[in-house]
């Protein structure tokens, strides 16, 4: 892939990128250190894509495994990898605290399919489930956001 | 709460423009590539003494299918300066990995290797002192369960040795350091129960090489051009309760080990249990065809969370030492009822208990749902009161009870 391709897939995917790999390794750093890695796979990638939606598939399925790859990484040298979601002046700091505590295979799930519209078939193909896991995982997440939220309110 | 969720998120963004984000990227490709000119352009090895830094972590791995029991040791071992240097690497005797007091040792007794191979020995030990094989197997003829890590284990195969495939990657920075990354799969037998010990997938750029045992001795296989390195290492001589992996370089050169100033391992130990035959055999529930009200959760456009139920015909219940399933069909108006994306199955919700000979009762929990439109299965497994998960004797079993409605077992 040539560096101009690289800049046009950046300006167009960098945020899911980086969104993706934070609601699984819910940091900062870690996420757009992950951001960098997927994007220079891209960058060394010979695949060619169909279309522009391919590459993104392609990126969240990378993105997703590097993360998987730190998470596994940490847990096996005994550190957990600090929360450190970034909220900006104004935020919604609750519900980022939420997203901070809830587990990686359910924010990761709720993410695609709330904020990057995928369908649940999607999502399986995406984070290699089976569907019925998608669909139990996006509820299971849901109910438990929902939860947070009213335990952080009392 | 979606569009709460959507508003929180748009706000999240990364603090690098794209132009310094991209600058990142270049530089780390460029990295790369330098990385992989020097490794080709110089032949290098592995070496290693005394442990300079260590850290480590444990995790029990999610068991997959219905018969594996996995539980995954990780751990960094680095040498730094005057440790390094030598053809031959000594023994790493400060060395020692303790998951709790009740747990697992892992003590690597040692590097050994010659300037194109290197090799580390493990012995596995039981902090309490006791056998590690006594808590890895199931005394087959007695039928007594025996717990083994975190689990109970059914196992009274004598597995050969296993071949596995090892991933490693050799990388050298501009400062000449050196890093190891290993991914291994192999296993060996622990008296009568398996042990696969394998690494992580550590580093993308991995060359790959193969391991495969022939008469007790672990030769190595490289990818590239398929001529077979011989370590020569003798594994009949190890004594039980010894696991062993190794690694190799991807060309059988000699190296100037002064070269050398800093060695990584990144190694990772993961045990598997393979159940014994009668763990294997399943009991059915002949000719069932019980009609069940399915209770699932619904979400609708406005992203509330609603209950209902679906009726849902049962076809088969399969019931094993370690787990089963029970499959069903959905009414088929289900998807016209609802949106596929917008259901979520409760059928795990549900109360499986087995009943056994004695009048004992065991808890079985869902854990894994598969299927596509109208047909489903989910898979559950057995926990004891404390919530350990558990295998069973199956022949003490004798009906299953799914929501309070019993079913005898054959």
């Amino acid at each position: 892939m040539c560096q101009r391709e690289l800049e046009r897939y950046i300006s167009l995917y960098r945020l899911t990128v980086f969104r993706v790999a934070l609601n699984y390794v819910k940091n900062y750093e870690d996420a757009e250190d992950i951001s960098q890695d997927a994007f220079v796979k891209l960058y060394a990638c010979d695949d060619s894509f169909a279309a522009d939606e391919n590459v993104k598939a392609w990126l969240i399925r990378v993105t997703i495994n590097l993360s998987k790859n730190l998470l596994k990484k940490s847990l096996r040298r005994g550190a957990e990898l600090p929360a450190d979601i970034p909220c900006e002046d104004g935020g919604d700091i609750a519900l980022r605290d939420c997203v901070q505590r809830l587990k990686p295979e359910y924010s990761g799930v709720i993410y695609l399919f709330y904020y990057e519209g995928y369908s649940v078939k999607e999502i399986a193909k995406l984070c290699g489930l089976t569907s019925a896991a998608v669909r139990t995982r996006l509820c299971r997440g849901r109910d438990r956001l929902r939860e947070m939220l009213k335990e952080d309110q009392i | 709460m979606k569009q709460r969720y959507n508003a929180f998120f748009d706000r999240v963004t990364p603090a690098a423009s794209d132009g310094e984000f991209l600058e990142g990227v270049l530089r780390k490709a460029e990295n790369m590539d330098n990385n992989k000119k020097k490794f080709n352009a110089r032949p290098v090895v592995a070496a290693a003494a005394a442990v300079a830094a260590l850290s480590v972590g444990v995790t029990a791995a999610a068991s997959t299918g219905l018969i594996d029991f996995n539980k995954i040791f990780g751990g960094l071992i680095s040498a730094e300066d005057e440790t390094v240097g030598g053809n031959l690497v000594s023994e790493m005797s400060e060395f020692r990995y303790e998951v709790s007091d009740s747990d697992y040792i892992i003590v690597p007794n040692g590097v050994t290797g010659t300037a194109s191979n290197i090799c580390v020995s493990f012995d596995i030990e039981r902090a309490d002192g006791q056998p590690v094989k006594d808590f890895m197997l199931r005394n087959g003829s007695g039928k007594e369960l025996v717990t083994a890590m975190d689990y109970n284990v059914v196992t009274d195969t004598i597995q050969s040795f296993g071949s596995g495939l090892d991933d490693y990657s050799v990388v050298v920075n501009d400062e000449g350091d050196l890093t190891v990354m290993l991914s291994v799969t192999y296993s060996i037998p622990v008296d009568e129960c398996t042990v696969r010990i394998m690494g992580s997938d550590l580093f993308d750029e991995r060359e790959l090489i193969l391991f495969r045992e022939e008469n007790n001795v672990w030769e190595y296989f490289v990818d590239a051009d398929g001529q077979p390195i011989h370590h020569g290492q003798d594994v009949s001589s190890l004594a039980c309760d010894t696991a062993l992996f190794g690694f190799g370089a991807k060309e059988r050169k000699d190296i100037d080990m002064s070269e050398i100033r800093y060695f990584e391992l990144d190694w990772g130990v993961e045990f598997v249990y393979t159940p014994n035959e009668s763990a294997l055999q399943t009991l059915t529930v002949a000719d069932v065809s019980a009609t069940y009200m399915e209770p699932v959760t619904v979400w609708d456009e406005s992203d509330m969370l609603d209950a209902s139920e679906i009726e849902c015909t049962v076809k088969n219940i399969e019931v094993s030492g370690t787990g089963g399933f029970i499959e069903y069909d959905r009414d088929p108006a289900y998807e016209a009822l609802y949106n596929e994306d917008k259901i979520c199955s409760e059928f795990d919700q549900y109360d499986i208990l087995l009943l056994t000979d004695s009048g004992k009762e065991i808890r079985a929990e869902f854990e894994l749902g598969t299927g596509a439109g109208n047909s489903q299965k989910f898979f559950f497994t057995y926990f004891d009161n404390k919530g350990e998960r558990i295998a069973v004797d199956i022949s003490t079993v004798t009906a299953i009870s799914v929501n309070g409605v019993v079913y005898e077992l054959n």
